[in-house]
């Protein structure tokens, strides 16, 4: 499973440092309306916006990488790319190539790389992958509903701590966890609902957050999960 | 004897996989829900490998392994964490390794085969 948002932050972190890059890390903008969780392998997704971003030639402005997109692909546009000698770049094979998967379209424009990627919205697919989760993390499917049945019993606490007495960084961390367990678990709403508070909570630590997403996100899989247990 | 696994990590789901991916590799696995509690059952026991969440409640994952390396200068020592941020401040808090989170099938058969000693 992808967060787009968490791949950009990855990939901004990573080229920090990059030799030379000096001041031109990469800015990210975000059509508000697309979703961030999405199928695929973050990994990868980082490391074609390594190279993308390895392409654009040292300039003086900031790298700007804006997202758009639909329920079935992403479109990222790369800004201050100097048209002239940029294809001879071998390093656009390798981009061609690592985004195979993902039936790349590839182009520039002025002076823009344009890359479209039919990377598709986890939002359409249930709440718990758990097929996914046994596969990828090499356990049983017994083992993965054993597991997301614990979560259900115990990881409300989470929940609760994100609105109780506790104070910003326990809230933080909260919001942390559940993340990491909606990652871990396959079930994408929760991971990017809580995603959204964590960065929520990382700019007002002091704050009581909107949850209200991520409690949508829970109860279905609670209710996913009484449903398959009475299968 | 089996090896022995010391695991800290705060999310239920993860302490789950690890402990049946121990048992896969023949390896007794051993958890803690926070830093503190990793640290005292490091000073009580022996472990062939200690395996540390980077954000934890009580210590994190990096003040945990400060300390157990004034204890133990050979103990392999793994961290993981979903923040890429902190991968070189980890490397240079005395881990012998960093996995970034979410870990899959093939990251827990190389952590369990390489850094068991």
């Amino acid at each position: 499973m992808i967060l787009l948002s968490e791949a950009a932050d990855k990939i901004r972190n990573e080229v920090t440092s990059w030799p030379g890059i000096d001041a031109r890390i990469p800015v990210f903008r975000y059509d508000p309306d697309l979703k961030d969780a999405r199928e695929g392998d973050e990994r990868l997704l980082v490391e074609i916006l390594g190279i993308a971003i390895g392409l654009v030639p040292s300039g003086p402005g900031d790298i700007v990488v804006s997202l758009t997109g639909d329920d079935g692909r992403i479109n990222l546009e790369f800004s201050g790319f100097e048209k002239c000698g940029a294809w001879r770049d071998k390093n656009w094979e390798s981009l061609r190539l690592k985004a195979a998967l993902w039936s790349p379209e590839i182009s520039l424009l002025g002076e823009s790389l344009h890359l479209t990627l039919d990377i598709p919205s986890s939002t359409l697919y249930p709440p718990v992958d758990m097929d996914a989760m046994a596969a990828e993390t090499g356990i049983s499917r017994e083992d993965a509903m054993m597991i997301i049945g614990g979560f259900v019993e115990q990881g409300r606490r989470h929940l609760e701590q994100l609105t109780g007495p506790s104070g910003g960084p326990e809230r933080y961390r909260a919001a942390h966890s559940l993340k990491g367990a909606g990652k871990t678990l396959r079930a994408p709403e929760l991971a990017a609902a809580a995603r959204r508070v964590e960065l929520e909570m990382k700019d007002h630590r002091d704050g009581c957050p909107d949850i209200s997403e991520l409690e949508a996100a829970w109860q279905r899989i609670e209710s996913w999960y009484t449903e398959a247990g009475r299968l | 004897m089996s090896k022995r696994v010391l695991y800290a990590e705060d999310e239920f789901t993860n302490r789950k996989i690890m402990e049946i991916q121990c048992r896969k590799f023949g390896v007794e696995c051993i958890l803690a829900e926070d830093g503190l509690k990793a640290l005292e059952l490091c000073r009580r026991d022996r472990y062939d490998l200690v395996i540390l969440d980077q954000y934890m409640p009580g210590l994190n994952g990096d003040e945990v392994a400060r300390e157990i390396r004034k204890q133990s200068a050979d103990l392999p020592m793994v961290a993981i964490t979903s923040d890429d941020e902190c991968i070189t401040r980890l490397r240079s808090s005395g881990f012998d390794a960093v996995f970034v989170k979410p870990l899959r099938a093939g990251d827990y058969k190389v952590l369990l085969e390489t850094y068991i000693k």
